[in-house]
């Protein structure tokens, strides 16, 4: 209860205390306070009653929801007059956004007591109700780049904040009032001409509620004011922007010259001012401060002077001319100037000085003749110089023509009679007005008269033919050139015509380039006492040549050729002449190029012949002109598919062949590519075939031969070491055949009977002429193997198929075996009858085939070759015509039976076919001999070999005789065979 | 010649429209570079528009309505170049270089309208009526307030005349037909209107 009563207690005198003075006496509340408002300034103005310094309390709030925004005690002093003492205080937010209230208290010295509060002031906003539209604070303000500024959007009635937007950017609002909302942009950006907007944008009012543009840039910068006088009475000030301001139109720069106001023209910094008065101050100045910029001078120190007007040229030489002109202000004609003519003519300038009090006329010299030339003239001060006035509008003017310089002529002779006069066109600068004509004079050292030629100024050259003087020497030939303009000649200019040197490339008088040009030098020459010529020109130019050439001082012996004519790839012949009274003397003559190239074109004429197993290639160089380098050698390519193989690299360019060794058989491609310094050019191919050549060939053959008889003579050997076996496996002894019966004395007729298709023709003894005798029969196949198999002893059991049949001789001789039968080989057998498979077995064969009479017919099967025997005697192969020829022969004496050649072929029936007489029959028996050849009628070893049949030789050989007579044209081959049997016959 | 004629003021009448058409897309391209400059919002202000004509009605005759099409330009036209000088006096855009574009932009529409209004004027059968067309006098007044009002005015030129050329492309084609026999009717009832005090013509105006 009592801390609750001292609490009370302690309040009261808090309350209390204020109210008292220092001295104890209460403080007074404020009186007639007074609140005022500069919404530009953003700032609140309060005033009120009070004595003396003192303090005071002073709280402002935000009205609509009395939220104190400032509370401090300030110190204060009345006015000395009216006692009313003063406050302001600026608001961040424009006071517009919403209402203000104030108060004021006092408070002591010690400021331990107050007094009571005055009453609020309040200053109302324009978010009261009755202003509805929306509205935004504050508008088409202009601050600093850098600074803050706070924005409020009042809504209008019923509207609803969505957004604030600072340019396109969203701020975040703060509401101060029910309608009103701020909004702060901290260092703002400079904005554009038209300013920075704040958007204030509403829900549900087509968005956009209202805004407010703010200018956001730079206080006025200029420097550089300069102060000048071109009429030496008025002043002309400049300076320069500085950094922009950033802001335009009505928020511009505004400026005042010495307190005056001055509009710059659009786009530049000048004022003008009547007067000169030496002193100047521009004042430049935006809603955002203030620049003063100064210049002081006298008018002497700062003459600007004007382009001289009235430019002309009264008087014009040839190489001079003078130049006047006027001054727009009289003030000029006793001001010293010091002046500058330009001076250009063909793209070159110069600068000529002049000076004088009011100098308005000058001398220009060195002038070129008829030339024309712009000219223009600027002055300055001469005295305190300052800078060069203004130049003055150029004007032309052309000099006067004047004699034409003296041509460089030079001399070139194709022949010892002719040649070529030459001149260097004169330059328009050096024909000094426009060039007419040239004039060419030929005449003789010796003899008076010259010759006069007139060379259309186009011309750079004139056709030069010699006569031959008496002595037939034509050194003495002088040739003067004189240059025509239109109104002068030139000088002329004289050469003794040189001799002739023919251009021939010798070896080593190559030179070489450097940096695009040639570096010639010579050994002096005591003669040359007009110096040297050095003359260049392409050496594959023929009779069109641009010849080029430069005249070089005596007592020098070395010049340098460098020339945009000068081509990369080109060869120059370039020659050094001394200068005499006796004429240009050849001294040096190189060749080179500017730059070597790889040679244009391939070597030509590339051809490949072939001599055994060698290629020879040649081929022809490159024209000079394609060679666009010196041919260092060339290379040599076996030119594959895909790749090229050096063969040789020839490095005599002078070699231009080239044969490649061992080449085997095939086709091949040979490619040349010559080479520069350069490279290689791109290659000429050739292609070539190799064929086996002569010797090749001769050689192959002998080989070929030398490997023949070499198996011959093994093969040779080879049977004759085993000839036994050879003889026995081909020439086995026959047995002698053995008669059973009396073959000796009967003379019964061989009776042939071929049977038909493997059948056995069995030889028989005619029954009827000798019943006794067992004759002929046919057997069919089993029984020729039961005879066979019968025969035993008679057959050749190693060779059954060679030796199937027996030659068996009828005779006395008769072995008698079994039955006469005697077996002719299928092979044998199937020539004589046509069938493959036909085996002819002979029985019975008479001994004595001389007496052998004709056979008479016997029943047989086979109707043809049983009327081929009984005609004349055995003729399997005969054909119908031949049997009738034969049947036509039955009444013929009987001859022999005989088979011709022995060739018996199946398949040709015909082939060897006799004629009528030849086989007049079958006769072997008359070949017959026994086989001793003791006999006389024996058997023949010649006929053992017969080709005819090996089975059947025998039978077929005919009798040496006979065939001498009958058939001499088998006679070779018979000879060529029977050595073999012969050889095989003999023993060892 | 009647076939002539009509091919010629076809013609013509064609020339108007592509005139249209072209005007309209350069004063859209003036617009948005003017929203993009100012940074305000895609969506169009709302408002009144600053061009007193009414839009004209399906039921209209064409020739009143390519008479309401031309006193529409004509107003656009004049608070054309009353923006125009605004702008330059209050904001400086002249010496502004990162304004190029933008005033080029306004250089080619300001012309190119100043075509399509003369363009439109021979449509209107010898430019009868035409002085009482151009004489309509826009609705709003300039504004007073900030210059954030007069961007906002501006931008509201630019819509209008975008607005109206796009009725003029639209209208124009439509011209010709009604044209022929339009002029006489007009000024029957521009000469009825005088007698009875109301015309429709009158009334739009």
């Amino acid at each position: 209860m009592s801390s609750m009563l001292l609490h009370v207690l302690w309040c009261l005198l808090l309350m209390a205390s204020p109210s008292l003075a220092q001295d104890g006496s209460p403080l007074g509340v404020p009186q007639q306070v007074g609140l005022e408002k500069d919404l530009d300034a953003q700032a609140l103005l309060v005033t009120w009653q009070c004595d003396r310094e003192s303090f005071f309390d002073i709280e402002i709030y935000r009205t609509e929801f009395m939220e104190v925004i400032f509370n401090e005690t300030v110190e204060l002093s009345s006015g000395k007059r009216s006692g009313v003492c003063h406050w302001n205080w600026t608001s961040v937010v424009p006071l517009e956004c919403t209402s203000h209230s104030i108060r004021v208290r006092s408070r002591s010295q010690d400021q331990l007591r107050t007094s009571g509060w005055s009453d609020f002031q309040t200053t109302e906003g324009k978010d009261m109700p009755e202003n509805t539209d929306a509205q935004m604070y504050p508008q088409d303000k202009v601050v600093l780049v850098g600074s803050s500024t706070t924005f409020c959007c009042i809504l209008g009635e019923g509207e609803v904040l969505e957004e604030i937007r600072y340019r396109s950017r969203v701020m975040t609002p703060t509401r101060v009032s029910r309608r009103s909302y701020i909004v702060t942009q901290t260092l703002q950006p400079p904005s554009n001409s038209s300013g920075t907007n704040v958007l204030c944008l509403a829900h549900n009012v087509s968005k956009l509620a209202n805004g407010a543009a703010i200018f956001v840039g730079y206080p006025p910068d200029d420097e550089g004011l300069i102060c000048e006088s071109q009429d030496l009475v008025s002043a002309v000030c400049q300076w320069k922007e500085g950094r922009p301001t950033r802001l335009l139109g009505r928020r511009g720069t505004r400026f005042t010259l010495n307190g005056r106001s001055c509009r710059p023209p659009k786009g530049s910094r000048r004022c003008s001012w009547e007067q000169w008065e030496g002193n100047w101050t521009l004042t430049a100045k935006n809603p955002l401060g203030i620049k003063e910029i100064r210049d002081s001078a006298p008018l002497s120190q700062r003459v600007y002077p004007v382009a001289p007007g009235n430019v002309k040229i009264p008087v014009r030489n040839a190489r001079n001319a003078t130049l006047q002109w006027s001054w727009r202000y009289p003030s000029y004609e006793a001001f010293p100037l010091t002046c500058q003519v330009n001076l250009a003519s063909n793209g070159d300038a110069v600068t000529l000085n002049y000076s004088g009090a009011g100098l308005s006329l000058v001398l220009l010299e060195n002038l070129w003749p008829y030339e024309t030339y712009g000219v223009r003239v600027r002055c300055g001060a001469q005295i305190h110089f300052w800078r060069w006035g203004e130049w003055s509008k150029e004007i032309t003017f052309q000099t006067q023509m004047d004699r034409p310089e003296t041509p460089d002529m030079w001399i070139r002779m194709d022949s010892q009679d002719s040649g070529q006069v030459l001149w260097k066109p004169l330059h328009k600068r050096d024909s000094h007005g426009t060039l007419v004509r040239y004039e060419v004079r030929q005449g003789s050292t010796s003899e008076e008269g010259e010759q006069s030629v007139d060379v259309p100024a186009s011309q750079n050259s004139s056709p030069l033919r010699l006569q031959s003087g008496n002595n037939g020497s034509s050194s003495e030939t002088l040739v003067s050139l004189l240059a025509h303009n239109a109104e002068w000649a030139s000088e002329p200019t004289q050469l003794t015509v040189p001799k002739f040197w023919p251009d021939v490339d010798v070896t080593g008088s190559e030179i070489s380039s450097r940096e695009g040009g040639f570096d010639v030098s010579w050994l002096a020459s005591g003669n040359a006492s007009y110096g040297y010529v050095v003359e260049w020109f392409d050496t594959a130019c023929g009779q069109q040549c641009t010849v080029d050439w430069r005249k070089v001082p005596e007592g020098t012996t070395s010049a340098r050729i460098e020339s945009g004519d000068l081509e990369s790839g080109m060869r120059y012949t370039i020659s050094v002449y001394g200068l005499s009274d006796e004429g240009p003397q050849l001294l040096d003559r190189r060749h080179g190029y500017i730059e070597e190239m790889v040679p244009a074109e391939p070597v030509g004429s590339l051809e490949a012949s072939q001599y055994e197993s060698s290629v020879s290639l040649s081929w022809q160089e490159a024209p000079l002109r394609s060679q666009r380098g010196f041919v260092r050698g060339y290379n040599i390519y076996l030119a594959n598919v895909s790749q090229y193989t050096l063969l040789a690299n020839i490095t005599d360019p002078s070699v231009r062949n080239y044969t490649i060794r061992k080449l085997g058989l095939g086709t091949y491609k040979f490619t040349v590519r010559a080479f520069t310094a350069a490279g290689e050019d791109g290659g000429s191919t050739v292609s070539i075939k190799l064929e086996p050549y002569s010797d090749l060939l001769l050689f192959e053959m002998l080989i070929s031969l030398a490997a023949m008889s070499g198996f011959l003579i093994l093969v040779t050997a080879l049977c004759y070491r085993k000839r036994q076996w050879v003889k026995k496996a081909f020439y086995p002894e026959i047995p002698e055949p053995k008669l059973a019966g009396d073959w000796g004395s009967s003379q019964a007729t061989l009776d042939v009977k071929p049977s038909p298709v493997h059948s056995v023709v069995q030889i028989v003894k005619n029954p009827q002429w000798d019943s006794s005798k067992e004759g002929l029969v046919t057997l069919s196949e089993e029984d020729e193997e039961d005879s066979a198999s019968n025969s035993g002893s008679d057959t050749d059991s190693d060779e059954p198929g060679l030796l199937r049949y027996y030659n068996q001789v009828v005779g006395d001789r008769d072995s008698g075996g079994q039955g006469g039968v005697l077996r002719l080989p299928a092979d044998s057998s199937s020539s004589s009858v046509g069938s493959a498979d036909t085996d002819v077995t002979y029985t019975g064969i008479q001994t004595s085939p001389c007496t052998l009479e004709p056979p008479t017919l016997a029943p047989t099967q086979a109707e043809g070759p049983v009327a081929g025997v009984n005609g004349g005697g055995y003729r399997p192969q005969a054909s119908a015509p031949q049997q009738q020829q034969q049947q036509q022969q039955q009444h013929q004496p009987p001859q022999q039976l005989e088979l011709q050649g022995g060739r018996v072929d199946a398949g040709e029936p015909n082939v060897g076919a006799p004629s009528a007489a030849s086989f007049g029959g079958y006769k072997p028996q008359c070949t017959w001999r026994p086989d001793s050849p003791d006999e006389g009628n024996g058997f023949d070893v010649g006929s053992v070999g017969s080709p005819t049949s090996v089975n059947s030789s025998q039978f077929l050989i005919p009798d040496v005789s006979e065939d001498d007579s009958r058939n001499a044209g088998s006679s070779s081959s018979t000879a060529t065979t029977s050595w073999i049997p012969s050889f095989l016959s003999s023993k060892p | 010649m009647a076939g002539k004629g009509e091919n010629g003021k076809g013609a013509y009448r064609g020339k108007s429209v592509q005139l249209a058409r072209l005007l309209n897309a350069e004063s859209v391209r003036l617009l948005d570079l003017y929203k993009q400059r100012e940074s305000f919002p895609q969506t169009a202000i709302s408002g009144e528009r600053l061009v007193s004509v009414p839009c004209p009605t399906p039921h209209l005759p064409m020739g009143e309505k390519v008479l309401l099409v031309h006193t529409a330009l004509g107003q656009c036209q004049g608070l054309l170049d009353r923006a125009i000088v605004l702008e330059d006096t209050e904001m400086g855009l002249t010496g502004d270089k990162d304004c190029k574009e933008y005033l080029g932009q306004r250089k080619i529409v300001k012309e190119r309208l100043g075509h399509l209004l003369q363009s439109t004027r021979g449509l209107l059968v010898d430019g009868v009526g035409t002085t009482a067309a151009v004489a309509g006098q826009a609705r709003a007044e300039e504004p007073d307030g900030g210059l954030f009002a007069l961007k906002v005015w501006i931008y509201r030129i630019i819509q209008d005349v975008v607005y109206w050329t796009n009725m003029a492309s639209e209208t124009l084609p439509m011209a010709p037909m009604q044209a022929v026999t339009q002029p006489r009717k007009m000024a029957k009832i521009r000469r009825k209107g005088k007698r009875t005090g109301s015309t429709e013509v009158m009334d739009i105006l």
